[in-house]
């Protein structure tokens, strides 16, 4: 290969290299200007590829057509080295840093893009606050909640068949994902499923935070003939009659109990809130 | 039917009573007490969007957003349902057979089951705007579309990446 074509192809190399720095800085600005105006996942997602593609192009680039290429034989020798080879590394090193010194205008393209994405990379500290507060400890469910379907409509008394099960949530508060509550129907009398539970269950209903205390997922397997939740996440798996006991799985802690009344118009709604907090541990959850 | 043992999985097979047998065997045990009639899942006709939601909301737990059934736990499964007819899902929805839960008219009106009912025909052959949909049944076929395509996309990047003079064998 003539050093004619050679110098032809590491300044195509270099252009190459610098468009590819210069798009990974457009798309780090991109990213960090979408995530301050609200934020779009896939957007932001594919600036990030793009801006790390980007950095990642050039990279190669360089590493292919501007750098020296090899292969090298080094000889076992003995120590410590000849002058020969000392005068070799010299003039390699030399090499390096000839090119290094050529190429300043790549550098600062490089700066730009590193400095533009670790700028970016600074945005997203915002979404660690605010601080939880008491929101872990308490859900939506209130003394007198009404009990209401996924599609907001009451439930009463009669709405389920012995070994019937229903996704509910408090009134007004549909899609609140710690309020969500597994309604079972165990039989036509009233349940107790633990001593100082005895008001709990009326006319058979039972109600289980639909939160697994392992993960989080939704326990929305229910397995009529066993009386079973099942999560489907993880296998964990809660004997219903025993207060949702954890009989096999990850999940060590029973699902919390949802007290609940019947009211004078035979609808079914809450007598408090949760007495536990629902889901997963935290840091400071207690035991 | 008929099952083999009370605590066993009911699986489908061959019935050894004829259909004019099945008949005499319902009008006798229909005459024992009143019971659930035979759902009409034609009328009132079922709405497609409101089947959808209602699917989702109550039957994907455990028979998959797609109708490919699932595992449950103590050795059961929920089956799948792209072999059931549309009345085998409406009689089940009402009665709750196995592990199922039951849901009666106060649950799901008939209007409600017809939509579940048409959903399920629908999710025989759904639309699949995503393309090609692997089965729908999750990590099996999707793992090995992504071993083979995400590793050979990769090993074909690592190649670009070498330089084409470190392909060259190095010399003696």
């Amino acid at each position: 290969m003539n050093d004619e074509v050679q110098e032809r192809q590491e300044k195509k190399a270099t252009s190459r290299t610098a468009l590819a720095f210069g798009i990974t800085a457009l798309a780090s600005i991109g990213l960090a200007v979408t995530y301050w105006f609200g934020g779009q996942e896939q957007i932001e997602g594919s600036l990030l590829a793009v801006a790390l593609g980007g950095l990642g192009f050039g990279f190669v680039q360089v590493a292919k057509h501007l750098l020296p290429q090899g292969p090298y034989v080094e000889d076992r020798e003995a120590l410590p080295s000849s002058d020969e080879d000392e005068a070799a590394f010299a003039a390699d090193f030399e090499q390096g840093e000839g090119w290094l010194s050529r190429r300043g205008f790549l550098l600062k393209m490089l700066g730009l893009a590193g400095g533009a994405i670790g700028i970016a990379a600074l945005f997203p500290i915002r979404s660690l606050g605010p601080n939880p507060g008491q929101s872990l400890f308490r859900t939506k469910w209130r003394r007198g909640s009404l009990v209401v379907d996924e599609q907001g409509e009451p439930v009463a008394v009669d709405t389920l068949d012995v070994g019937g099960a229903l996704t509910v949530f408090p009134e007004g508060h549909l899609e609140v994902e710690d309020s969500q509550t597994i309604l079972i129907r165990l039989s036509r009398e009233d349940v107790v499923t633990r001593p100082g539970r005895e008001l709990w269950g009326p006319e058979g209903y039972v109600g289980f935070s639909k939160v697994c205390t392992h993960a989080g997922c939704p326990v929305g397997l229910y397995q009529q003939q066993f009386k079973k939740l099942l999560c489907p996440c993880h296998q964990s798996t809660f004997s219903v009659p025993d207060g949702a006991q954890p009989t096999f799985g990850p999940a060590t802690r029973s699902l919390p109990q949802l007290p609940l009344m019947v009211d004078d118009e035979g609808m079914l709604r809450a007598r408090s809130d949760y007495t536990e907090p629902v889901g997963p541990g935290f840091w400071d959850r207690g035991t | 039917m008929p099952n083999t043992a009370p605590d066993r999985q009911s699986v489908t097979k061959r019935s050894p009573y004829t259909r004019a047998e099945i008949d005499d065997l319902v009008a006798y045990v229909a005459s024992l007490g009143p019971g659930p009639p035979i759902p009409d899942v034609h009328n009132p006709p079922g709405d497609l969007q409101e089947g959808g939601e209602l699917y989702l909301d109550n039957c994907a737990a455990c028979h998959s957003a797609a109708g490919n059934g699932g595992a449950l736990s103590v050795g059961r499964d929920a089956p799948t349902l792209h072999g059931a007819t549309p009345v085998e899902v409406a009689e089940a929805v009402r009665t709750g057979p196995g592990n199922m839960p039951v849901f009666g008219r106060g649950t799901f009106t008939s209007q409600q089951v017809n939509s579940i009912v048409r959903y399920v025909e629908y999710l025989k052959k759904p639309q699949d705007p995503g393309g090609l949909s692997l089965g729908l049944v999750g990590p099996i076929t999707e793992g090995l579309v992504a071993i083979l395509v995400g590793l050979g996309a990769l090993m074909l990047i690592t190649r670009w990446i070498e330089p084409p003079a470190m392909r060259e064998e190095p010399p003696e």
